[in-house]
């Protein structure tokens, strides 16, 4: 089974200094900052749920630019409906990676019902361009090299175990340092 | 706009302005007993929703999202027909929030368009996203439930504007006839203080 942050940080070695990553409440965003942080990072600390939806406004607002959400099966089950909003928008640059650890880590553990429902066939019955599931941590580079220059939205849920990462400490940058920081990577050109 | 009727006397004048357009007509007046200040009141027809639109548009306010309302019900499908506008059709209000905030980051402002219904959907993104990071966005809302309405609207209807009081969210509650004052004030205020505005638009004003 994957370690969560062994995936976060697998899938940030094929994210590129210009794209831009929005990441979802709990310890998923204190792993990304952790293990990867950047300015071009939006570390989403509250509002569960809500890294989906900022995530498609960027995309349509930034067409050039990569976006990807890297968010829980527990936030991603919280707004199911942004997974259909997502694909009824057809997104090219949208990068949907859910890390399925079947559970609430962050609030200790308890489980969620994907333990019972594939998110990724739900997302595949929605209309994403291309969905996988990953099980194996060398997958999530060859996944990721493979789609590059496939239109999204694309949809990469990982299998995770759900190790607990508590002693990771929390974002340290306030959250308008987020928003500005963010900002200048949102409009850099390269 | 035309000038179809005026009236003089020593202390005081009034014109008729007629707005072919809505069909909409004011009357303008200054008397010596108002201390010298015009006062401008439109009857009639109510704010079409293009000239809303346009309202939106002359203020750069051109990316939004949002869940139907009645209230102003003609003003969703204008958004989608109208070229300069992209209208995300959001399937809850707080992912139409968490869309529309998206614009922030292009110097512009979003808005967000939905009933009062829906505030219940926001207050979490509001208070943990927009206010949090000082994300400005227009949220504009229909008020069911102002006056004699459907059972389902009595009790948000009573209390729309305190759930703004209480996050301390700016509103606006216009008429149509300062409905464009209203909105160059609530922006100003949002942008002074990078927080997100209300524009709650009662049944009639904008139809
Ligand atoms: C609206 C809301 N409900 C509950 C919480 C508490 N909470 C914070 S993180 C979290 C779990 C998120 O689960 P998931 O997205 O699967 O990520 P994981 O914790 O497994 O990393 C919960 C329930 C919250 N922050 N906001």
């Amino acid at each position: 089974m994957i370690r969560r942050s062994d995936a976060i940080i697998k899938v940030m070695e094929s994210v590129d200094e210009e794209d831009l990553v929005v990441s979802t409440t709990g310890m998923i965003s204190r792993e990304l900052f952790y293990n990867a942080d950047r300015p071009a990072n939006f570390y989403m600390l509250g509002s569960m749920g809500l890294a989906s939806s900022l995530g498609l406004g960027l995309c349509l607002k930034n067409p050039m630019k990569k976006v990807f959400i890297l968010e829980g099966d527990g936030s991603s089950l919280m707004s199911l409906g942004a997974i259909p909003l997502i694909s009824a928008c057809h997104p090219n640059n949208l990068i949907h990676v859910i890390f399925d650890n079947q559970c609430y880590e962050s609030t200790g553990g308890q489980p969620s019902i994907s333990v019972d429902v594939d998110i990724s066939e739900i997302a595949r019955a929605s209309g994403y361009n291309v969905t996988c599931r990953i099980t194996a941590l060398e997958e999530i580079d060859h996944a990721l090299y493979e789609y590059q220059n496939v239109d999204g939205p694309i949809l990469l849920l990982i299998e995770c175990n759900h190790e607990s990462s508590h002693d990771v400490p929390r974002v340290s940058h306030t959250p308008v340092a987020i928003r500005d920081m963010f900002k200048g990577a949102f409009n850099q050109t390269y | 706009m035309n000038i179809a009727t005026a009236s003089h006397d020593q202390r005081c004048w009034h014109y008729t302005i007629y707005n072919y357009v809505t069909g909409s007509f004011a009357i303008a007046c200054n008397y010596s007993g108002s201390g010298c200040k015009t006062r401008v009141r439109w009857y009639g027809v109510d704010m079409h929703s293009s000239e809303f639109l346009e309202i939106l548009k002359t203020r750069q306010i051109t990316f939004c999202s949002g869940v139907p309302d009645s209230t102003f019900s003609s003003v969703f499908q204008a958004m989608l027909d109208d070229p300069d506008i992209n209208y995300v059709n959001a399937v809850r209000e707080d992912v139409a929030l968490g869309i529309a905030s998206a614009a922030y980051f292009k110097n512009e402002v979003g808005a967000v368009i939905m009933q009062n219904s829906g505030i219940g959907n926001v207050i979490n993104a509001l208070t943990s996203f927009n206010l949090m990071y000082k994300i400005p966005v227009l949220i504009i809302v229909g008020w069911r439930g102002y006056s004699t309405d459907a059972p389902e609207h009595e009790i948000m209807g009573k209390k729309t504007p305190e759930f703004f009081d209480l996050l301390d969210i700016p509103y606006k509650i216009p008429d149509e006839d300062n409905l464009p004052d209203e909105i160059d004030e609530l922006l100003v205020q949002m942008e002074t203080e990078c927080i997100p505005g209300a524009l709650i638009l009662r049944s009639g004003v904008v139809q």
